[in-house]
């Protein structure tokens, strides 16, 4: 898949195969839209591609959001995360606009002729009932539809159910991670919930109980951190080797009170110094919730227990 | 694909017959019919389908019984409804429900996000109520007995999983998937995903690889091939003594019969309920 930044930079393609949305998380029901993409694509013998825009729009545009609308802006994927799960779904050709203030005065004609007639070539839109471009969200799926034999290119829907579904997946995969249930999460997003972070300095306490820990800093403010407790996870270091964890979401009650929320995860049967590189985590199992523990021997030996718990649950 | 007539076919040298497996027959039930009918020296079926399923059941004869192992790894087309807000314990009719949930609140669009979610390759477990083995007894002797079996996940591939019609509490589908997937799972499966359970209640095959239902033939179809027997006349031997066979256990299937008691019979008009109320054979 070629990932274009600028649309300077496209490739003016003929007969492109042209969908448009957020992608965010590129879950079970984004995968059945790419997959009716790449049908369409196939059947016409052109490429398949996607445009999406970054950064999310609602954060350019308006005023602040409120609450629940931060809470609902929470990525299920950076930027490079949704660009490797694009790239597994049969797409060709992935267009990331940069969502800027100018951008957003762009008319719904603008769009059209400047993105989709001039820069990819586009002769069919695959598009959802619920779409919408240009300043003021003018332009949409009737309009697309009405004046398709004025700009030359054919306008597929998208039914309606697979578009209403995509909002459910969503809902349902942030529910899921905002209450620890990791099976849901992974069963609507095909795959394991990533969260990629750098390793900072902590307190170092856990070398001293013999579980040392990496602090992790997660590299997109945005993005969506589960739900306080104890997981099971796959750990994949800078250097790419990949490794069994155990990792800790949560505010330490047994060392402290009032302590900020840290991220850190313990690396089962590995040694080495990870401080200032990137580490991705992948959750594959909830193993229990967070709990103050009368003192540091309790924790201990309830780590002990959780190493154990998390290579039953990795071992499946 | 011109359908040969089927008197044409050379069961003895060998033959891949496409049969419409009746309702409640199980898929021995027709080997048995089979055989007893055409008498081939050999017999086999490349892949059963459970006593309530209908649909595409493929015998070989003869020679063909070389080609069952590559028949029974193609891919399977399926066509049936679910019924959403009720489980069972074998997961379709055979067995009373045990369990209701409501389904009311659920959306087209929250059903179709839990269908998307089966695409693919995806971990199945099969049914307690199947012949998978465990520890080398059938996992259903061993639900017959009441013991949990634990039976491991396979992975099987759902290729197509579309609804063609929802009217809730039931949905109908069309699924295409690989050998060994079970549709009875997908139904326990996709109601544990919607949170209201669910169950099969219908299931037919339409396709084995390239086979096809339509153009498979009735086991009435099959059964019409056999030579008449001659009337008995005076002098000729006396009438054999019918052997008392015994039933054989047809798990579950005595609940469905009571159930389908009051209604008129599923089977097609010149099949019986049950294969052993035939007129007696030989």
């Amino acid at each position: 898949m070629q990932v274009i930044r600028d649309l300077a930079d496209f490739p003016f393609l003929t007969n492109a195969v042209v969908t448009s949305g957020t992608f965010d998380g590129v879950h079970r029901g984004h995968q059945r839209i790419l997959a009716r993409l790449r049908q369409v694509a196939d059947a016409v013998g052109g490429p398949a591609v996607v445009i999406t825009y970054w950064p999310h729009p609602r954060l350019v545009l308006g005023p602040p959001p409120t609450h629940p609308e931060l809470l609902e802006l929470q990525l299920l994927n950076t930027l490079d995360e949704r660009i490797v799960r694009l790239a597994e779904f049969g797409v060709d050709y992935l267009l990331v606009m940069p969502f800027t203030r100018e951008f957003a005065q762009w008319t719904s004609e603008q769009y059209i002729q400047e993105i989709l007639l001039k820069a990819v070539g586009a002769k069919h839109l695959v598009i959802g009932y619920d779409h919408r471009f240009g300043k003021n969200r003018e332009g949409g799926f009737e309009y697309l539809s009405q004046h398709a034999g004025r700009y030359g290119f054919s306008v597929e829907e998208i039914p309606r159910q697979d578009v209403d579904a995509v909002g459910v997946s969503s809902t349902r995969i942030r529910q899921a991670l905002r209450t620890g249930d990791v099976s849901t999460a992974t069963r609507y997003l095909g795959y394991e919930y990533p969260l990629t972070g750098t390793v900072v300095h902590g307190q170092k306490l856990g070398r001293t109980i013999g579980y040392p820990t990496a602090n992790l800093q997660p590299t997109e403010a945005l993005k969506l951190v589960p739900a306080q407790g104890i997981y099971a996870v796959w750990a994949t270091t800078a250097a790419g080797t990949r490794h069994q964890a155990m990792l800790s979401i949560g505010v330490r009650p047994t060392i402290g009170a009032d302590l900020a929320q840290t991220i850190e995860v313990n690396l089962l049967d590995f040694s080495g110094d990870l401080y200032d590189q990137l580490l991705t985590l992948e959750f594959v199992a909830w193993l229990r919730g967070e709990e103050k523990y009368t003192g540091l021997d309790a924790l201990t030996a309830q780590l002990a227990l959780d190493a154990q718990a998390t290579r039953a649950a990795l071992a499946q | 694909m011109s359908k040969k007539a089927l008197a044409d076919f050379d069961f003895e040298a060998g033959e891949v017959l496409l049969l419409d497996k009746p309702l409640t027959w199980t898929s021995f039930d027709v080997v048995r019919k089979v055989k007893n009918t055409l008498r081939p020296r050999k017999i086999g079926h490349a892949g059963t389908l459970d006593p309530l399923a209908t649909g595409l059941l493929i015998l070989c004869t003869g020679k063909k019984t070389k080609e069952i192992d590559q028949i029974q790894a193609q891919e399977k087309e399926y066509e049936g409804t679910f019924r959403l807000g009720q489980t069972t314990p074998s997961f379709d009719l055979e067995t009373p429900v045990d369990a209701e949930q409501p389904y009311e609140h659920l959306t087209e669009a929250d059903i179709q996000a839990a269908v998307a979610t089966f695409l693919g390759k995806i971990e199945q477990i099969p049914p307690v109520f199947s012949a998978v083995k465990v520890e080398g007894k059938r996992a259903y002797e061993l639900a017959r007995k009441g013991e949990q079996a634990e039976i491991k996940a396979k992975t099987v591939e759902i290729k197509v999983f579309e609804l063609t019609h929802i009217a809730l509490p039931d949905i109908d589908f069309r699924v295409v998937c690989s050998k060994g997937t079970y549709i009875r799972s997908l139904a326990r499966d996709l109601g544990v995903a919607l949170g209201c359970g669910a169950h099969l209640t219908r299931l037919v095959r339409t396709r084995i690889g390239e086979y096809r239902l339509a153009d498979a033939w009735t086991v009435a179809e099959v059964q019409a091939l056999r030579p008449p027997r001659p009337e008995a006349a005076d002098g000729a031997a006396p009438p054999r003594q019918r052997r008392e066979r015994l039933k054989p256990a047809r798990v579950g299937l005595d609940f469905y019969a009571t159930q389908q008691a009051d209604r008129a019979p599923a089977a097609g008009p010149d099949l019986p309920l049950h294969p052993e109320e035939a007129t007696p054979s030989a």
